[in-house]
């Protein structure tokens, strides 16, 4: 495999509350290696928007990590002090959100938010310059230059979209975190963008993370998928053996939930149940309430995340109890 | 036909189609707009020639208490003045008063307003304190203690009503940035790494400007009427010069005698012009309100 960019280890996110401390992402690990895609699945609340925020330093108050570490390209961003921090954004790596209605700044023009953004990051840039390169820039995303002096409410929301790609192309970043790029667009626009998506991601190699509760958009661009539920990673693969046998029961649940055109009716399952409460979650393994397999142990001790099979990665105790490790 | 639908939805288009489109907001916006564009313009020519009324507003020229008639349509004063000029040249202060006190509550309100909703913290908690403690106080006392402390004159008046409102214009604003600081777009341009005084400036600034507009034009309606309260205690500018506040001070003990019109025209003027602002402001607010014209 190529070099990691990305190295997340046993990070964690609190957020206090009037009522308790919720944990938002507890104890994560994962790696996202140059040039791939990981998909991030789970669903609403499971904290996988709060582990983009945190790659990004960029919780929203009173959210804070308060253990782990966030290695990327070498450095822990934990380290860095604000200005650096903010250097790093768009530059190395940058965000793609779920709502391109309002991502962008309705009173500037597209050419602004460009030519913004590239300078920024390169003051040197002239703003003739600038404004070439973001030419440049949408032109080979399918935007027509005379748009580029539109405002946004001028443009389609599949068009807006491609715009805040652009913005987060602008810079070549390292990382790029789209967080449910594609929630709020039609199944048609979807699909055009996510084409886009992966030819752009072919093309400059892009290291992508996509957060997502759509299975299908994982199914469609991952190439590794990590699960997450209640805050915990539970299960982590390449995208191929997490779909052909998924071995955490939550993520069966979650890929029997899907809805799919070629099952007939009783084959579409609704996980019983409902998402903990964070605030005061379950003791042992947080899904065991819900959990269609759980044994006593699951009730008082908390899995631990192994490696089952090569790459593959769940944290469940039905398996890998044999091999002997922790 | 397509030539007019193809017109970007400007401020301008807005405008023009806004008959349609808004109704009675429009119609305020306009009368109102008439209204201080005429006052303002007057205004401004009285600075330029002393020929604008039929008389000298500052000296004598007819008897003591004419009522209305033909030479002198609005009477006379207890000195014989013509009202009908003193009122058009009166216009001078009132206006000099409130526009400059608008102002200096823009200049003082806006960028504490920006910095303190921006920042957050122990400064915005201090801010938010010290503006609620003065918007605590009823305004016209306070600009009187305050005028009576800075004494007379219209730099004195305009700051005695300015410190007033600094706290509308402050609240309005922070307000506002609390709440476009939440907008994704705000968001979106810090995952991109844009710096603080960026958003501020481009993001957040542009988008309070609206609000800002209507709240300066009523905070100017306001500050007529608070000026002529000030002049009409006795702490407004020079007593020979004329000021509508000042000629209603004087001209209320004559009311006894019957003799309404040293009272009544000032007070209209008050009134209209108090009321030409505050409808222009009013109206543009509803205009630019965006959940009216993405509806």
């Amino acid at each position: 495999m190529s070099e990691p960019v990305l190295q997340i280890r046993h990070l964690s996110v609190d957020y206090p509350t009037r009522v308790g401390v919720v944990r938002g992402t507890d104890d994560v690990s994962l790696t996202v290696y140059r040039g791939e895609v990981l998909g991030l699945v789970g669903e609403s609340g499971c904290g996988k928007s709060t582990l983009g925020m945190a790659i990004l330093r960029l919780l929203r108050p009173p959210g804070k990590i308060v253990a782990g570490e966030i290695v990327f390209n070498g450095q822990d961003l934990l380290k860095l002090d604000n200005e650096a921090m903010r250097r790093l954004r768009g530059a190395h790596i940058s965000m793609i959100f779920q709502d391109p209605m309002t991502c962008l700044n309705p009173l500037q023009r597209v050419s602004d938010h460009m030519v913004e953004t590239i300078r920024t990051h390169h003051p040197e840039v002239k703003e003739q310059e600038a404004r070439e390169q973001a030419t440049e820039l949408i032109d080979r995303l399918g935007i027509r230059a005379e748009r580029l002096d539109d405002y946004p409410h001028q443009l389609s929301g599949g068009m807006r979209q491609r715009v805040m790609i652009g913005l987060a192309l602008a810079l070549n970043a390292d990382l790029i975190i789209a967080d449910e790029p594609t929630t709020s667009l039609d199944v048609i626009v979807e699909a055009q963008f996510l084409d886009q998506l992966k030819d752009l991601q072919r093309q400059f190699n892009l290291t992508i993370i996509l957060i997502t509760h759509n299975i299908g958009v994982v199914a469609e661009l991952a190439d590794r998928v990590a699960v997450m539920y209640a805050g915990k990673l539970v299960e982590l693969a390449d995208a191929f053996s997490l779909f052909d046998d998924p071995l955490h029961p939550y993520t069966r649940g979650l890929l029997n939930s899907v809805p799919n055109i070629s099952l007939t009716e009783d084959h579409l399952q609704i996980m019983s149940g409902a998402p903990p409460d964070l605030i005061n979650p379950p003791p042992g393994c947080k899904f065991h309430p819900r959990c269609p397999r759980a044994m006593e142990r699951c009730r008082v001790e908390e899995p631990p995340v192994k490696e089952v099979q090569p790459g593959h990665w769940t944290a469940c105790w039905l398996y890998g109890e044999q091999e002997g490790h922790k | 036909m397509t030539a007019i639908a193809e017109v970007k939805p400007g401020l301008l288009a807005r405008f023009l189609r806004g008959r349609k489109w808004y109704g009675t907001e429009w119609y305020m916006t306009v009368t109102g707009g008439l209204i201080v564009v005429f006052i303002v313009v007057l205004t401004l020519l009285t600075f330029l020639t002393p020929r604008l009324a039929p008389y000298d507003p500052e000296s004598r020229t007819g008897d003591p208490f004419a009522p209305p008639y033909a030479q002198h349509i609005f009477g006379t004063d207890q000195l014989g003045r013509d009202i009908f000029s003193r009122i058009i040249y009166g216009a001078q202060i009132v206006l000099q008063v409130a526009l400059l006190s608008a102002t200096f509550s823009f200049i003082v309100g806006v960028p504490l307003g920006l910095i303190s909703g921006f920042l957050g913290g122990r400064l915005d908690r201090a801010l938010s304190l010290i503006m609620d403690s003065i918007y605590a106080f009823p305004g016209l006392i306070l600009a009187i203690a305050l005028a009576a402390l800075l004494g007379a004159g219209v730099l004195n008046m305009s700051i005695a009503i300015a410190t007033i409102y600094v706290p509308t214009f402050f609240r309005l604003v922070r307000g506002q940035v609390l709440s476009i600081k939440e907008e994704m777009y705000v968001e979106a341009a810090r995952s991109l790494g844009a710096r603080g005084r960026t958003i501020l400036w481009r993001y957040i600034f542009p988008n309070v400007i609206p609000s800002i507009v209507v709240v300066f034009s009523l905070n100017i309606a306001d500050a007529i009427i608070t000026e002529a309260g000030l002049a009409f205690v006795g702490l407004g500018v020079d007593p020979s010069k004329p000021d509508w506040g000042y000629d209603i001070y004087r001209g209320r003990s004559e009311l006894v005698g019957g003799r309404w019109w040293p009272v009544t025209f000032p007070g209209l003027a008050i009134a209209l012009v108090a009321l030409g602002f505050s409808m222009f402001g009013e109206g543009l607010s509803e205009i630019l309100n965006p959940r009216l014209t993405e509806a």
